[in-house]
């Protein structure tokens, strides 16, 4: 989403706060500014073109711009198309196990397993496996294709593989693409203990994932999103009112950011936007408000709906939040 | 070296042959304590499970005598073979070998109860492990599936049975001896029964949807699967234990012991088996490795270290000094076999020839073939379909309903026998059945040769009478018995719920059902009210009611006399009642 687009919603929010009609929105794969090469190459049809514009992605990147392309409803058309042209493509039958995959989530829905259906159960795995089964190619003919090995990982949690399966899936993409942020967050969901680890082995896992991240990697915001999955494990628990104002999570959190985002190295690009995305809500969470407002204008009006869905129900929240924080900077000052 | 035999050609100069009392002998030198050894074309998968035991059975008598002095020696029987082999002197080797004659000709049969024993024994101590299931979702209770279900057929072969076999299989033309000797020694006497080859069947798997998985013990994968028999399948097992050797130890330490198998099983198939432990926590990453890493290769993708690594092995062999005299046990085997005999620079050659393309062609058989035991989860995943946990039908036929678990029955028909549960069926029909094991007090055993296993426990069904019984044996194809020694006493099972009598009409008629309510209704408490007011106006005796009659002593007396007359059919009706309810709650709701 760039400067002075029509659809420019959330960079309308933070410009004019007091206008209400203002609604904002999520970046798409419509709107990130770095995929203008792949939705040009995506619009030809013709596969040659999206895997030259894949090429200028870095690793981080590719695996995230496919896992965004995979949620555009009714590409698994355009997908399907360009696998039958091309079987052997890595990218393009990887993104379509993607859209088999996000297709396969979103039958599911979201609730808790004891709100899941039979039937969307029988649903969701049936896509799940559809999808497994075109990743179990790629990555036997293209082992060194990262995006194959992170699409595998909400897969195993989906199909219960077990932890281990979890934890070899997540390392072989790490030794392809290391110090990522978007694979180490699939792992640490299947690590937490809402799903079917525990604290301790997801503490574990950010330390030692984050320890050996070089600075200026997106892979530090693990340790907010830590935060969030505890804070949101607290429930209506009263003390999750006052999580966020906890001194050792706030440094936590702050030395984490000053590795990450704020570092010099940092790449805003819509993975950096996720990063950045989540260590500002765990500021505004807080009551941090001038921590927070540094990542908004850092952010320059980009905006992921990952991790708002934490906090807010929709991106038409986002203007508030967005102003109440500028309200108590500018009060504050 | 002379070669005589046409069939060694190959080996002219290299490996000498003669024919002995009409059994091919091959021969080379080896330097240290001469070896030797004289092989029979017939093994654990000629026997049926009726006759399971009968070939290992033949060669421990064939053994008896030969127990004492210092020399090596032993017997062996496997699959499609029975090995006798030593190592001494050539004098003790030449000895061993016209011992092992002498006894096949003339079976030291008065040991025969001994030696069952022994094999008993020998039979309780081993352990089926992994391998057991693998046999049986491949083979059933046939072929190389009998194996797993231990060698119940001792306990039915008789003296003639034995005697039969040995005479059949254990002759002249079906042996072949060899000896690690520069020449053919003077003195061996192998004169054994006059006998035809007996060829090896064709090994064939149970039909079935292919990739297919099924649950199995916890701590290690295994995968199995037929393939062309070719130098490529060869190399590709060494290519393969390689590959997951690094993937799944090395890099991954996930597993400890990590395996892929080549066995040639016919001549045109072999079988190739892939092993992994696994630790408890790590199960479920050594099925997803194991799984990827056989998908690479199939996929092409050949590390080219693990090929070096497994061609060097392979070239190691070849260069070793006692490599032809090493191999005289493999040539005696293919000479039964009917195999080719080449020179082993040729098979190296052949090795060398195996091109990446050929290793994911065998990796692809294995795929389209293989059955997969994974200690946990489901390989739905990776495309393989479950392999049924139950038979595909029910026979028809009376119904016999597990006491306490009346959705549990057995059904016993003309055709067969089949035990149904709530989740499925398993069903022994009587034309594919391959065992039937008795006990004297009353079990029984079905097993089928798909390999499913029906047990009757009369004391656990209801219904199931000595002449039920008494009547499947009848329709039981009589080689197929095998009659077991009686249980001990705490091994015969015992109804999981009190019985509170057997019965001897139809639970329908016991207790009248609803007419003893219909009854009961009016009749107890009137019953209960002629009690009462015989024995309240027992003091009134000689009083005037208000109609003006005397109650009499006759009048009291009379009132009782019909109470009590009642009391017992009420009483009949009543515990009629409560026997029914409880029936009905052993049984179910099926009527008998």
């Amino acid at each position: 989403m760039g400067e002075g687009t029509p659809e420019g919603g959330a960079d309308s929010a933070v410009r004019s706060p007091n206008n209400s009609t203002v609604t904002a929105q999520y970046d798409s794969f419509a709107t990130v500014p770095e995929y203008e090469g792949l939705r040009t190459a995506i619009e030809s049809g013709r596969w040659s073109a999206v895997d030259d514009a894949l090429a200028l992605l870095r690793p981080e990147a590719l695996g995230f711009a496919l896992t965004s392309l995979a949620e555009q409803d009714g590409i698994e058309h355009a997908l399907e198309d360009a696998v039958a042209a091309d079987p052997h493509s890595a990218s393009a039958r990887t993104a379509l196990a993607m859209r088999y995959s996000a297709l396969a989530w979103a039958s599911r829905s979201r609730g808790a397993a004891s709100t899941v259906s039979e039937e969307q159960f029988a649903l969701f795995r049936d896509g799940l496996v559809r999808s497994e089964q075109l990743l179990l190619l790629v990555c036997a003919e293209h082992p060194a294709y990262a995006p194959a090995w992170a699409a595998r990982l909400p897969n195993a949690r989906g199909l219960q593989l077990g932890t281990s399966e979890a934890r070899r899936r997540y390392r072989h993409h790490a030794a392809l693409s290391p110090h990522d942020f978007p694979a180490p967050s699939q792992l640490l969901q299947y690590i937490l203990p809402k799903w079917f680890g525990s604290d301790d082995e997801a503490a574990a896992f950010v330390t030692e994932a984050t320890l050996a991240a070089p600075d200026g990697s997106n892979s530090h915001a693990l340790v907010p999103l830590l935060h969030l999955e505890r804070w949101v494990e607290l429930g209506n628990d009263r003390s999750a009112e006052t999580y966020f104002t906890r001194a050792d999570v706030i440094a936590e959190v702050r030395a984490a950011a000053g590795r990450s985002v704020l570092h010099a190295d940092h790449e805003l690009d819509a993975v950096g936007v996720q990063a950045h995305s989540t260590f500002l809500l765990v500021f505004y969470l807080g009551d941090h408000y001038e921590e927070a407002e540094r990542h908004l204008d850092l952010l320059d009006g980009r905006v992921s709906e990952f991790p708002w869905r934490y906090a807010l129900s929709g991106p038409k929240e986002l203007p508030n939040v967005y102003e109440h924080i500028r309200t108590h900077v500018d009060g504050a000052a | 070296m002379t070669t005589t035999l046409p069939e060694l050609a190959a080996l002219a100069g290299v490996v000498g042959s003669a024919t002995v009392d009409g059994v091919p002998v091959v021969f080379t030198q080896r330097d240290g304590p001469v070896s030797g050894g004289i092989f029979f074309r017939v093994g654990r998968a000629d026997e049926t499970l009726a006759t399971s035991g009968i070939t290992h059975l033949v060669e421990h008598l064939a053994l008896v005598g030969h127990s004492t002095g210092d020399i090596h020696h032993n017997g062996e029987t496997a699959d499609t073979y029975t090995h006798f082999h030593v190592t001494g002197s050539e004098a003790q080797v030449v000895a061993y070998l016209n011992g092992v004659c002498a006894s096949l000709r003339d079976l030291p049969i008065h040991r025969l109860a001994t030696e069952k024993e022994i094999l008993r024994t020998e039979a309780a101590r081993t352990t089926i492990g992994t391998v057991g299931p693998q046999r049986t979702e491949r083979y059933g209770a046939r072929g190389a599936g009998t194996t797993v279900h231990g060698e119940p057929g001792l306990h039915r072969l008789t003296t003639e049975d034995v005697l039969e076999w040995a005479r059949t299989r254990f002759t002249r033309g079906n042996a072949a001896v060899w000896m690690s000797t520069s020449h053919l020694p003077d003195g061996l006497d192998l004169a054994l029964p006059e006998g035809e080859r007996i060829h090896r069947e064709p090994v064939t798997s149970m039909a079935g949807s292919r990739p297919a998985w099924f649950p199995g013990r916890e701590g290690a994968v295994m995968i199995d699967a037929h393939v062309r028999r070719s130098p490529a399948a060869a190399l590709f097992a060494q290519v393969a234990s390689k590959a997951l050797f690094r993937a799944l130890r090395t890099e991954g330490g996930y597993s400890y012991a990590v395996q892929c198998l080549y066995e040639p099983i016919d001549s045109v198939s072999a079988r190739v088996t892939v092993y992994a432990d696994a630790l408890a926590e790590q199960q479920a990453a050594v099925i997803g490795e194991t799984i990827d890493v056989l998908a690479g290769l199939r996929a092409g993708v050949i590390d080219e270290r693990d090929l070096a690594a497994a061609r060097d092995a392979i070239r190691q062999i070849g260069e070793s000094s006692s490599i032809t005299a090493d191999m005289l046990p493999r040539i005696a085997v293919d000479l039964l076999d009917g195999e080719e005999i080449i020179p082993i620079a040729a098979h190296i050659e052949r090795y060398e020839a195996v091109s990446t393309a050929q290793l994911a062609t065998v990796a692809d058989e294995l795929w389209n073939d293989a059955i997969a035991q994974v200690p946990g989860g489901s390989l739905d995943w990776a495309g393989f379909s479950r392999v049924s946990a139950w038979s595909q039908s029910t026979v028809a036929g009376a119904r016999y309903p597990r006491l306490g678990e009346p959705d549990t029955a057995l059904i016993i028909g003309s055709d067969g026998v089949s035990f149904v549960t709530p989740s499925g069926s398993a069903t022994v029909r009587l034309d594919a059945c391959e065992a039937y094991l008795t006990v004297p007090d009353g079990g029984r055993s079905l097993i089928g040769s798909d390999g499913f296993t029906v047990r009757i426990e009369p004391a656990l069904h209801y219904g199931i009478t000595p002449e039920v019984i008494a009547a499947l044996d009848e329709r039981i194809p009589p080689h197929v018995v095998i009659p077991l020694p009686a249980r001990p006493a705490d091994h015969v099972p015992t109804p999981p719920v009190t019985v509170p009598f057997r019965p001897s009409k139809p639970v329908r008629w016991r207790g009248l059902g609803v007419w003893a309510t219909v009854l009961l209704v009016p009749l107890l408490p009137f019953t209960a009210l002629l009690v009462f007011g015989s024995l309240l106006s027992w003091s009134d005796i000689g009083t005037v009611d208000e109609t003006g009659e005397i109650y009499t002593l006759d009048t009291a007396v009379g009132l009782l006399v019909v109470a009590i007359l009642l009391s017992p059919t009420c009483a009949y009706l009543v515990a009629g009642r409560v026997h029914r309810r409880r029936w009905k709650r052993a049984l179910g709701s099926h009527d008998l």
